[in-house]
Parts: structure tokens; C-alpha cells; sequence
């Protein structure tokens, strides 16, 4: 696809560097939603460099936020990182209302009940792409599952561009944008305002903004790669 | 209606979603709710508790093993070792090692060690946290480093060049009640100076051998079971295995027992009584 040549270098940007930088991004975030952040994990944070002026208020806010509690993080923030976890995404009540439940059924369901229709559709999504759950005993739906079937999409279309398969990593970008369009978009930023209000540390404050302003900014980028592929 | 449906790829599965046009998520606000508003009319009359968030200060319990509750830093210590009687070994020396102050990674690190072979759910930490509440421990923390900032490519980044290791001081309360521990006052009033003492011998033999070289259960069964003195009343070797732990003389590691230094203290002042 001659359009695909332009678009694989386009803007000077190398294609398969960004969708393995997205695959990072979007990894790294489903790793932290996924369970409670660990000794080596919080090493690993640490070990990492914070853009300053990404031109996304959001991400630049999450950044800030994840370095200032980082900067002040020991063996103890382990442990308050695992408390803060309970209570941002666990909660102690009963009523729907207790914490930021990282199921998209939560926010979409009059109700806020969990296995509800999106819970359908991602399941139908993972099918369609091929992927099993793995070792995964939650819902589809759960926001790390979400994040991490955009890794994979990525790194699918990471590996078709090096291949020179465009139609197939346009295929894969459009799905991305769907999925992006249809699911993330549609609930996490009702999640991200949740989390403000049950996250007691800076660093589930700062994941919730760092997660909105990726999935914004990501619309942004696939829409533009896709929009340069169809004109 | 917040969701809008996708027109392009995946048409026909999103098509099974049907959300009620007139649900709007974001009209949703808990905080505005009221318990006597809610009716079976009610859409979202699904609150039955008063949400946590609003009364963390209202259910916040005061710790169990503190000088407050307790009387006194010693009291608590005291009450803390005696109810985690398996933690024992490493919460004296958590106390010892924080004499004079040692940094955080390196308690974690000392800790990890000692409870490789006595696992237990409290992380390195969260011991030290459970000695502080108690009096045990104070804790400093370093200074925060300046926020570092570096450029490649035009873009500015945060770094974090300096990680923080506070560290942990003992205090006296603390490295008193230690120092008795360590001095074999456990020992000498359990194995010495009650009617245990009728059972010096078999002690006498079973710290010899551990002293030669590390053993199991079965091993010291062997030992206590050819003596007399434990055939009536019956005595099992686990009894002896018992009474040595609970007075820090022998601890379980790379799967046998070992003899602490303790232990060998205590051993050459068994063999000087029965001498004397």
C-alpha cells in the first residue's frame, strides 16, 4: 500500500518505534491496574525518566504526581501502595458507590452491576483477535484486561509494519481505535473521577490522570494514522 | 447518553449492547443521595451502608501494642513479642540491628534472611511499623532530594537519581528488654530453676548434640528416647524442641535445628551447675 510507505515514516516518526512505545505505555498501565504494586515493580518506577511538557494536562499532571510520590517511596510504600490499592479499587461497601471499580459493566450498567453487556463485548473482542484469557480469573471488562488487549494490538501492528504488512497493521490500528472509540474512551474517564475521590496516595491519583491522558492522546495519534491512511 | 455506537469495524457485536437512552451515568452522585429519599421508585436506591469514605476517622481503631494502651513502651514491647511468640527471634533482632540506627534496606534485607527458613506475612517493614507503634523503634527520615531535571531530544524529564532509605533507631525501653532476653533469664528460670530442672540431663545431651551440628526432630527423638527420665512420665523429644525455642537457645534453619549463641551460652552454664 503506497499510502502506507508515507505513513510509516510519517512526520519523521519510525511507525514501529511508536506502536512498540504505545505497547510499553499501555503495558506498564496494565501492569499497575492488575494487582498491587510490588518491591521490584516500585524499583522499576523509580528507575524511570518522567516527560515534563507532553502538551496533554493529564498525562503531564499523572507524571508529576507518580514522581513526586515516587521521589519520596521506600520498602514501607509497598505496603501503603497495597492499602491505597484495596481502597481505590476494592472499597469496603456494599452500595456500588465505594470505590473506582475498574470494570467498564460498573459505569455502564444502570445499575452498576458487574458482567453486564460490555463485559459481552470485550469477551467477543478478545475472540475475535484471538486471544484467551490465560491465567485471568475477573471479568473481561476489567480495565487491566482493556489496556493490555491495546498492548497487544500494538505490538501486532509493531510487527506487521516491520514486515512491510500494511493492510494488516492498519487492520490491527483500526482495531485499536475501535476498541479505543468503543471501551476506554466511553468509561475510564468516569473511573479516573472515582479514583480522585477514593485514592489516598499520589500515586493512584497520579495512574488515574496519567491513564486518561493516554487513552486521549492515543485516540489522537491512531485517529491521525488512520485518517492519513483513508484520505 | 453516554455511550455512542461505533459505525465502523465490530459493528455487529457492539450491536448487542442497548442502554436505555434515558441512563445517563454522570447524573450519578452518591454524595447527594439520602437514605430517606430512597423508594422502590428509585433507580438507584442501591445504597444500604453509609459509604466507608465518610467515616474513616468514626471506625479508626487505636493500635493494640502501644505505650498508650499498654502503659508503658516496655509493657507494649513486652505484650507484642509475647503474643507473636514465632516473631520473636527476628523482632529482638530487628531491635538489635537498629542500635545506634540502621537504614531501612538493610533491616529488609537482614529480615528477608532470617525468615527465609520461619516464613511469615509481615513484610520486613511492616515489623518495624508493628515496633514503632510499640515504642521500640523511632523512625528518620532523610531529606527529599531537589527535583532533578535532564534533556535529550528537546524534552525535559523528571528523574529520580537518589532513592530515600530512612532509618531506624532503638530506643532504650527497647534495647533493655532485648538485653534481658538475650541474658538467659527465659532459660535459666524455665529449664534451671523449676521442676524442669529434673530434666537438665536430657537438655544437657540435646544441646550437645546440636551444638556438634544442626538436626531434625527425628534425630533428637532418637536422643531423648533412649533416657529414663523420659519414659515415665513421657516425655517427647518435641517437649525439649519446645522449651529451647521459646528461651531463644535453638532456631529452625536450612530445615534443622541450630543451636543459637545463646544456646551456647547457656550450655556451658548447664555444665558448670551440674560440675558445681
Amino acid at each position: 500500500m503506497a499510502v502506507m510507505e508515507d505513513v510509516k515514516t510519517a512526520g519523521d516518526v519510525d511507525l514501529v518505534d511508536l506502536m512498540n512505545a504505545r505497547a510499553r505505555s499501555y503495558g506498564m498501565l496494565a501492569r499497575l491496574f492488575r494487582e498491587e504494586v510490588d518491591l521490584a515493580t516500585l524499583r522499576e518506577l523509580q528507575g524511570m525518566r518522567f516527560p515534563q511538557a507532553t502538551g496533554n494536562a493529564a498525562v503531564d499532571e499523572g507524571y508529576h504526581q507518580l514522581y513526586d510520590y515516587l521521589k519520596r517511596a521506600w520498602d514501607d510504600s509497598v505496603t501503603e501502595l497495597a492499602v491505597d490499592y484495596v481502597s481505590t479499587f476494592i472499597g469496603h461497601g456494599v452500595n456500588g458507590y465505594s470505590a473506582a471499580y475498574p470494570y467498564e459493566s460498573v459505569y455502564t450498567s444502570e445499575r452498576r452491576l458487574l458482567m453486564q453487556e460490555a463485559r459481552a463485548e470485550v469477551l467477543a473482542t478478545l475472540r475475535e483477535n484471538e486471544l484467551k484469557r490465560g491465567d485471568w480469573n475477573e471479568a473481561e471488562d476489567h480495565i487491566a484486561l482493556e489496556l493490555e488487549f491495546m498492548q497487544r494490538m500494538a505490538l501486532r501492528a509493531a510487527e506487521a509494519l516491520a514486515e512491510d504488512a500494511e493492510d494488516e497493521a492498519v487492520a490491527y490500528l483500526r482495531t485499536s481505535y475501535d476498541f479505543l472509540e468503543n471501551h476506554l474512551i466511553n468509561w475510564v474517564p468516569m473511573m479516573v473521577t472515582d479514583m480522585r475521590m477514593h485514592a489516598r496516595t499520589l500515586f493512584y491519583q497520579g495512574l488515574g490522570q496519567l491513564t486518561l491522558g493516554t487513552i486521549q492522546e492515543d485516540e489522537a495519534v491512531l485517529r491521525e494514522l488512520l485518517d492519513s491512511v483513508e484520505a | 447518553m453516554a455511550y455512542s455506537a461505533a459505525r465502523t469495524a465490530g459493528e455487529d457485536t457492539l450491536d448487542l449492547l442497548a442502554f436505555d437512552d434515558e441512563f445517563d451515568p454522570l447524573a450519578v452522585d452518591d454524595s447527594i443521595i439520602d437514605q430517606e429519599w430512597m423508594d422502590d421508585e428509585n433507580p438507584y436506591d442501591t445504597i444500604d451502608y453509609p459509604t466507608m469514605r465518610n467515616m474513616p476517622e468514626t471506625v479508626h481503631r487505636d493500635p493494640v501494642y502501644s505505650p498508650e494502651r499498654q502503659g508503658s513502651a516496655r509493657a507494649a514491647l513486652q505484650a507484642l513479642i509475647v503474643r507473636n511468640p514465632n516473631r520473636r527471634p527476628v523482632l529482638l533482632n530487628i531491635i538489635g540491628l537498629a542500635e545506634g540506627g540502621c537504614a531501612s534496606s538493610v533491616i529488609s534485607e537482614h529480615v528477608e534472611e532470617w525468615q527465609r527458613d520461619n516464613w511469615s506475612v509481615y513484610a520486613p517493614m511492616t515489623l518495624c511499623r508493628m515496633l514503632e507503634r510499640a515504642g521500640a523503634l523511632t523512625l528518620e527520615m532523610p531529606e527529599t532530594a531537589e527535583e532533578q531535571e535532564s534533556a535529550e531530544e528537546g524534552v525535559s524529564y523528571l528523574e529520580i537519581r537518589e532513592t530515600v532509605d530512612p532509618v531506624w533507631h532503638a530506643t532504650d525501653e527497647a534495647l533493655q528488654l532485648r538485653e534481658e532476653y538475650m541474658s538467659g533469664a527465659q532459660f535459666r528460670a524455665i529449664v534451671l530453676e523449676s521442676d524442669e530442672s529434673r530434666y537438665a540431663e536430657v537438655y544437657e545431651r540435646v544441646m550437645d548434640a546440636l551444638a556438634e551440628a544442626p538436626r531434625k526432630l527425628v534425630a533428637i527423638e532418637e536422643l531423648t528416647d533412649t533416657m529414663d527420665i523420659t519414659k515415665s512420665p513421657r516425655r517427647f523429644g518435641q517437649h525439649f524442641v519446645d522449651i529451647l525455642e521459646a528461651t531463644d537457645c535453638i532456631l529452625w534453619g536450612s530445615g534443622a535445628w541450630n543451636l543459637t549463641d545463646l544456646g551456647r551460652a547457656m550450655l556451658a552454664e548447664l555444665k558448670a551447675r551440674k560440675e558445681a
